[in-house]
C-alpha cells in the first residue's frame, strides 16, 4: 500500500465513526479536538481501524493512538512489518 | 463543582498523559465530580502511591484493567453472555496468579473505585446508607467477605473508630494487598485479614457483613447468600452488591437486571432496607447493554 493512502483511509474511518465530513478531520485531529472522541469511543475507532486495515492493535497502541498522526503512524508500522 | 487535583492526583494525570493518553482526562473527570471525589482519590494515592514508581505501576495496572474491560464490554454488546468458565478455572487464571493480581488486577480495581463514577456512587451509598444503619446498632464487629483491595474495609475503619473488621479472600495477593492498604492508613490494629473461602467456612454470628462485587464471581451465588443470611444475627445488617452486564476476566454469573439480585436476596431470607443501582455510562445506542452496579443494605 502506498503511503499517502493510509492517512486518507484513516480519515475516512474517523469520519465514519464520528459521523462528520472527512474534511473536518484535519491532520491535527485528536481526542482533544473531535467531539465525542472519548475513551469509550476509542474502542470504536480501534475496532474500525483493525477492520479497515486487517491488523490487530496491541493494548499499548490502543492507549496511545489518540491523535490522527499517531493512528497513521501505528497503522503504517503494522503494514510495513 | 470542579476542584484542583492534589499533588499525587496531578502526578497520576501526568503519568496517564505521558504513558496512557487514552486515560489522560480521567483525573480531571474526578475533579469535576467535586471535592469529595478529589479528596478520596488524593488520599488513596498519597497513602498507597507515594513514590513515582508506585504511581506508574498503578497507572499501568489501571490502563490494562480498564482496557480489558472495555474490549469485553464492546464484545458483550453483540454477544451478551459471559464465557462459560468454572470458579476453579477462574481462581487458577486470576485469583491465584499473584503477579497478575498484584500488578494489574488489584491496582486497576482500586483506581476504578475512584475513577469510575458509578463506583464512586456505590461507595457513597455504602458510606451513607449502610454506615447509618449499622451506627444505630450496638454491634461494632464487621466481616468483609471478598476483601479485594480492602477499600471498603478501610473506609469502614476510617468512618467508625470503634469498628473491628475481619476480611476474607481466597486470593493470597488480595489478602496481602488489603493488609498493606490498611497498614498504610495506620488502621491495622482493628483489622485482620484471613485467607478463607466464605462458602466453605462462613462467618460466625454477631458481625455486620460486607460483600462487595463477589456474587458475579461465583457459579452459585444463592449458596453464598444463604450462608451469609444464616450468619447474620438479629440487629445486624449486611451490605451486598454485584455487577450486572459487566463482562470481566473473572465474572462468571451473569445478572442482567437488579430484580434478579433482589429475588435471590429474598429467597435467601433477607429483607431489603435500602437499594442502589447505577450504570457505568449511557448506552452507545438505545437498547445496548451497559455495565452497572446494584447494591443493597439488608437484614
Amino acid at each position: 500500500m502506498s503511503g499517502p493512502e493510509i492517512p486518507e483511509r484513516v480519515r475516512g474511518v474517523l469520519s465514519t465513526v464520528f459521523d462528520v465530513p472527512a474534511h473536518t478531520i484535519d491532520d491535527d485531529a485528536s481526542m482533544d479536538t473531535v467531539a465525542g472522541w472519548d475513551s469509550l469511543q476509542q474502542l470504536t475507532v480501534v475496532l474500525a481501524i483493525e477492520e479497515e486495515f486487517g491488523i490487530a492493535l496491541t493494548d499499548d497502541e490502543v492507549t496511545t493512538m489518540v491523535t490522527f498522526p499517531l493512528i497513521v503512524a501505528v497503522v503504517s508500522d503494522h503494514l510495513a512489518a | 463543582m470542579t476542584s484542583a487535583p492534589g499533588p499525587r492526583s496531578a502526578a497520576l494525570a501526568a503519568c496517564f498523559a505521558q504513558h496512557h493518553p487514552l486515560f489522560k482526562h480521567s483525573v480531571a473527570q474526578v475533579a469535576s465530580a467535586g471535592d469529595e471525589a478529589s479528596v478520596a482519590l488524593e488520599e488513596t494515592l498519597a497513602h498507597l502511591c507515594g513514590d513515582d514508581e508506585a504511581l506508574r505501576a498503578a497507572a499501568a495496572g489501571y490502563a490494562a484493567f480498564a482496557l480489558d474491560a472495555m474490549r469485553r464490554e464492546r464484545r458483550f454488546e453483540t454477544d451478551p453472555s459471559y464465557p462459560v468458565k468454572s470458579f476453579a478455572e477462574t481462581a487458577d487464571d486470576v485469583y491465584l496468579d499473584e503477579a497478575f493480581m498484584a500488578r494489574t488486577y488489584l491496582p486497576g480495581l482500586l483506581l476504578s473505585h475512584h475513577l469510575w463514577a458509578h463506583q464512586r456512587a456505590q461507595l457513597a451509598f455504602f458510606e451513607q446508607a449502610f454506615m447509618r444503619r449499622t451506627a444505630a446498632t450496638a454491634g461494632s464487629a464487621f466481616v468483609e467477605v471478598g476483601l479485594g483491595t480492602g477499600l471498603y474495609s478501610r473506609r469502614l475503619l476510617q468512618l467508625r473508630p470503634d469498628a473491628r473488621v475481619t476480611g476474607y479472600d481466597i486470593s493470597p495477593a488480595a489478602v496481602a494487598f488489603a493488609r498493606a492498604h490498611i497498614a498504610a492508613f495506620g488502621l491495622s490494629d482493628r483489622f485482620r485479614a484471613e485467607l478463607r473461602d466464605a462458602l466453605a467456612e462462613p462467618p460466625g454470628p454477631g458481625a455486620h457483613l460486607v460483600c462487595v462485587e463477589v456474587l458475579e464471581h461465583l457459579e452459585d451465588p444463592p449458596a453464598l447468600l444463604t450462608a451469609l443470611r444464616v450468619a447474620l444475627a438479629p440487629q445486624r445488617f449486611a451490605f451486598i452488591t454485584t455487577a450486572l452486564n459487566a463482562p470481566n476476566v473473572d465474572h462468571i454469573y451473569l445478572y442482567r437486571r437488579p430484580s434478579e439480585v433482589e429475588a435471590q436476596l429474598m429467597a435467601a431470607g433477607f429483607t431489603v432496607d435500602d437499594a442502589f443501582a447505577a450504570d457505568a455510562y449511557p448506552p452507545r445506542r438505545p437498547g445496548l447493554p451497559v455495565p452497572s452496579l446494584a447494591a443493597y443494605v439488608v437484614h
